[in-house]
């Protein structure tokens, strides 16, 4: 899938990738690819701005642990704000979705004054 | 081939040294594990391919140039409420300071009584370096080039804006230093009464006196009092102006 379609819903995917539970940087990666079937492959290094971004603005907590390995890795987990967003957004997207398909479709959305 | 690419992403995060430590760690952590799930094993393809998926150094500092000027320009911001906070409680105090000395003033309290007057007149200063400073310090930050073009603009007009008010600043205290020939008389009417400079200056001519009254040991709390009142007269011959 084109990556510049990817980075609009960045948040939203790594938000999502994370509701399974807590997980560092590359079983994020691992996670997306696994839930898109592999649809998004994205360039790995940019996932990481994107979960500095999400810290900061407060949906994400992170902390250090170390690994069997010796290295110190970043765990990042969903707050309870963070929660609420996924939640907001993936409304908002299932919205944007019916009515792009309704229009690629030809037919008018339930619901939906026209 | 890792420690290679990790020091050049350090070196593309050099503007902001917490986040190139944190960032660097990250990555290593991430790129060996990379490398460990490659089913080529561990060798040099199998780097150079966790590296390549990884992406460019600069591409992923250009995406935390933005993380980072958006939380230094948080503490930035933090900083200067302190500090305007800081010249507030400093000026308020000074007019504590004045209602406490509408009373009997011991010696020991005189001296206090000169270093809040040295603190009342060098906050103003203090603030001034500290607005020049600041401007300094958004200049000299080092911003990747591929800082997204309309941050790059907003940064500029945020330094003209820092320039235009300290460029003020600095005229209006300049010109209060400029001889009395170079002003109108009309001008000169009016920065008499409203100058804050002009006020420190009184306030200055004034600790003189009191000092003065201090050596002669038979002085009253009375000529602190009249500076205030001098001090007022001028804060409502601005309001008259203004």
């Amino acid at each position: 899938m084109e990556g510049e379609m990817l980075k609009g819903h960045l948040d939203l995917i790594v938000l999502a990738a994370l509701s399974a539970g807590p997980a560092h940087g590359y079983a994020v990666i691992e996670e997306i690819r696994r839930r898109s079937g592999q649809a998004f492959d994205l360039p790995e290094g940019t996932i990481y701005p994107a979960l500095h971004r999400l810290e900061q603005a407060g949906l994400l907590v992170s902390h250090w642990v170390t690994a069997e390995s010796g290295r110190r890795r970043r765990v990042y987990a969903l707050t309870r704000r963070g929660e609420r967003a996924l939640t907001d957004r993936r409304k908002v997207w299932q919205q944007f979705s019916a009515a792009i398909g309704s229009l690629l479709t030809g037919t008018r959305p339930r619901g939906r004054p026209a | 081939v890792i420690s290679q690419y990790l020091d050049s992403l350090s070196a593309a995060l050099s503007f902001d040294r917490s986040l190139s430590r944190r960032v660097r760690q990250e990555a290593e952590d991430h790129l060996r594990r990379a490398v460990v799930a490659d089913p080529r094993g561990d060798g040099l393809e199998a780097e150079r391919s966790a590296i390549a998926n990884f992406g460019e150094p600069q591409l992923i500092a250009a995406q935390f140039a933005m993380v980072s000027l958006a939380r230094r320009t948080k503490g930035v911001g933090i900083a200067l409420i302190l500090v305007i906070a800081g010249v507030f409680i400093t000026m308020k105090a000074r007019i504590a300071w004045y209602a406490v000395m509408q009373c009997a003033v011991s010696d020991d309290i005189r001296t206090v009584s000169g270093i809040v007057g040295s603190i009342d007149r060098y906050a103003f200063w203090l603030s001034v370096i500290i607005g020049i400073g600041g401007w300094a310090y958004v200049c000299g930050r080092g911003i990747p080039a591929e800082f997204h073009p309309g941050y790059r603009n907003q940064l500029r007009r945020f330094r003209w804006l820092c320039t235009a008010a300290t460029g003020a600043l600095i005229h209006r205290i300049g010109d209060q230093r400029r001889p009395a020939h170079c002003t109108s008389a009309a001008w000169r009417r009016t920065a008499r009464g409203v100058s804050t400079p002009d006020l420190f200056d009184r306030y200055r001519s004034h600790m003189r006196r009191r000092i003065g009254f201090q050596n002669s040991r038979h002085h009253t709390a009375r000529d602190v009092h009249s500076g205030l009142v001098e001090n007022l007269k001028s804060i409502r011959v601005l309001a008259q102006n203004g």
